[in-house]
């Protein structure tokens, strides 16, 4: 792969995507709501009180969390942390869908290969440009909340990579696997609604895991895992589904 | 180093099952004007694709400029390669200029500006290309493709789906554009393969069923002359069959077998002679269409 290859089809992808209404728009919706709106309602009902469950978490915590004495520390290491997975797995996948399939629906793709590029390099820069949108959209909602957390002193210094590791390994792992579906996918409905099926097991797994591990480590340990499941989304992708898949 | 494409014992099954070339070598030399014709399902999409480097040979190699295809150098043999595809999708969000902006950025060479200038693109350069009519944009594919100024063209239908004018305009431009080039032209089209190319290669089911020069397949072929006379057709084939020539009635005249320099003069006058008034008498070139219909029906 070359990188002014790689260069120029990010160009492209970046100047497509930015006239895309729809997909901008659904793109820049849900982050809102899921990274913004969301977490900073959680912080406004726990920690400024006036939540009648308060309590009633501090008498009977929720399970596996046992060893969370504060509520409001219930933030850092379960609510937000979820969120931020989930709003990583979704806003990835729906652009990444959007990128790929579009240009096979509209067999563009016939016109793209004609020029100097390989199938990997078009898929590389796709992926590349959904990974810059979900930069540009997401992370400055992240930094935010997070600079919130920490001023209200519900977050430490050493608890930002703690969040920021779950949410980035959800990116990549809703990138890796929207991948592998958009090129199982003919069309671009399956794919969206494939996109949409993974991400509740995925979450479902998260609170599991957010459950079962105990400690400061648990975001870490559901990283881990979304990173293990993006890698064997992409390895399938890449070895048994082929990216001469996309072609077909 | 003289040849510009080659297959060597190349196959490909797609993951599907199907067979799309079964153990073909051909090559092309530098400098060749060849036509890769075949019915469809022949094989001559899946030709074109793996000379891209989009797909990979199941079996045996495929080279471009010298350079085995996604082998370490093939990415700079691809960028001395101009391809235009056949009847693509149009991007309904990047402009023409933006489009060629990009070809010139991966082939890493070109000026957008005279391309716009010299294909007539001036008024379109900031429409879509999904707004462009079908003329215009094939010519902006003709002018990507072209932008680098390659040494080698793989022209995969170019005017499928056009109307004659705009047929015509594009076959101007790749007249023009193949001076000097080697070219590949996959088509459906016979009249536009016999105008534009001197080679033949005819794929059926996967395998290469014929490849020489346009003129050695032309020689090959039995001479035929065409003959009309005042009197009913059959009347005339009748005549020349008594001469021992087989003749047969095709739209209103004769179609003979016979060679014209060497036969028709004597036959002429003999029909001539036994009062058969003669007033065509025409040596008929095998049209590619023929050659193509014969060498696929054998």
């Amino acid at each position: 792969m070359r990188p002014s290859t790689i260069r120029s089809l990010l160009w492209k992808e970046t100047r497509q995507l930015g006239r895309n209404r729809t997909a901008m728009l659904t793109a820049a919706m849900l982050p809102f709501i899921i990274l913004f709106l969301a977490p900073i309602q959680l912080v406004v009902a726990m920690h400024f009180g006036g939540s009648p469950g308060l309590e009633e978490l501090r008498n009977s915590p929720l399970p596996g969390f046992a060893d969370v004495t504060e509520p409001s520390q219930l933030i850092v290491q379960f609510f937000y942390p979820m969120l931020l997975v989930m709003g990583g797995l979704l806003l990835p996948s729906l652009t990444t869908t959007y990128a790929i399939v579009a240009e096979r629906e509209r067999r563009s793709l016939e016109l793209l290969i004609s020029l100097p590029v390989s199938v990997a390099e078009i898929l590389a820069a796709k992926l590349l440009a959904v990974l810059a949108v979900t930069a540009l959209i997401g992370l400055p909602y992240v930094v935010i909340v997070i600079t919130l957390l920490l001023i209200l002193g519900i977050a430490s210094a050493a608890t930002i990579p703690a969040l920021l590791a779950p949410f980035l390994a959800a990116v990549a792992c809703s990138i890796c696997i929207s991948l592998l579906l958009t090129l199982l996918a003919r069309d671009f409905r399956t794919s969206n609604n494939l996109s949409g099926a993974f991400v509740v097991p995925a979450l479902l797994l998260t609170i599991g895991t957010l459950s079962a591990v105990g400690g400061p480590a648990r975001t870490y340990v559901v990283a881990l895992i979304l990173v293990a499941l993006g890698a064997v989304a992409l390895f399938a992708a890449l070895r048994w589904v082929s990216v001469e898949r996309y072609l077909e | 180093m003289n040849t510009a494409l080659a297959f060597d014992g190349t196959s490909k099954r797609y993951r599907n099952g199907t067979l799309a070339l079964r153990d073909v070598s051909w090559s092309i030399p530098l400098g060749a004007r060849a036509c890769l014709l075949g019915p469809n399902g022949s094989g001559k999409t899946t030709s074109i694709r793996l000379l891209q480097g989009a797909l990979t040979p199941t079996a045996g190699s495929v080279s471009l400029l010298g350079e085995t295809v996604n082998g370490v150098h093939y990415g700079d043999a691809r960028r001395r390669c101009g391809i235009v595809p056949q009847n693509a999708g149009m991007y309904a969000d990047l402009t023409t200029s933006e489009y060629l902006e990009l070809a010139r950025r991966l082939y890493g060479r070109g000026d957008v500006g005279r391309a716009i200038e010299q294909f007539g693109l001036g008024e379109h350069r900031d429409k879509r290309l999904a707004q462009l009519s079908g003329g215009f944009q094939r010519r902006v594919v003709v002018a990507a493709a072209l932008l680098s100024e390659p040494e080698l063209l793989l022209l995969d239908e170019p005017s499928v789906g056009l109307d004659p004018v705009a047929a015509r305009e594009v076959h101007g431009y790749l007249r023009e554009a193949m001076k000097g080039r080697t070219t590949l032209l996959c088509t459906h089209n016979l009249a536009e393969a016999e105008a534009l190319c001197d080679d033949v290669i005819i794929l059926r089911s996967g395998e290469v069923l014929l490849h020489e020069p346009l003129s050695a397949l032309r020689e090959r072929r039995r001479p035929r002359t065409r003959l009309a006379a005042l009197q009913p057709a059959e009347k005339l084939a009748e005549r020349v069959r008594v001469h021992g020539y087989v003749a047969s009635v095709e739209d209103g005249g004769v179609i003979a077998l016979i060679d014209a320099r060497r036969d028709a003069p004597d036959l002429l006058r003999s029909l001539l002679s036994e009062g058969v008034e003669v007033y065509e008498c025409r040596p008929l070139s095998a049209t590619l269409e023929e050659l193509f219909l014969e060498a696929v029906a054998r």
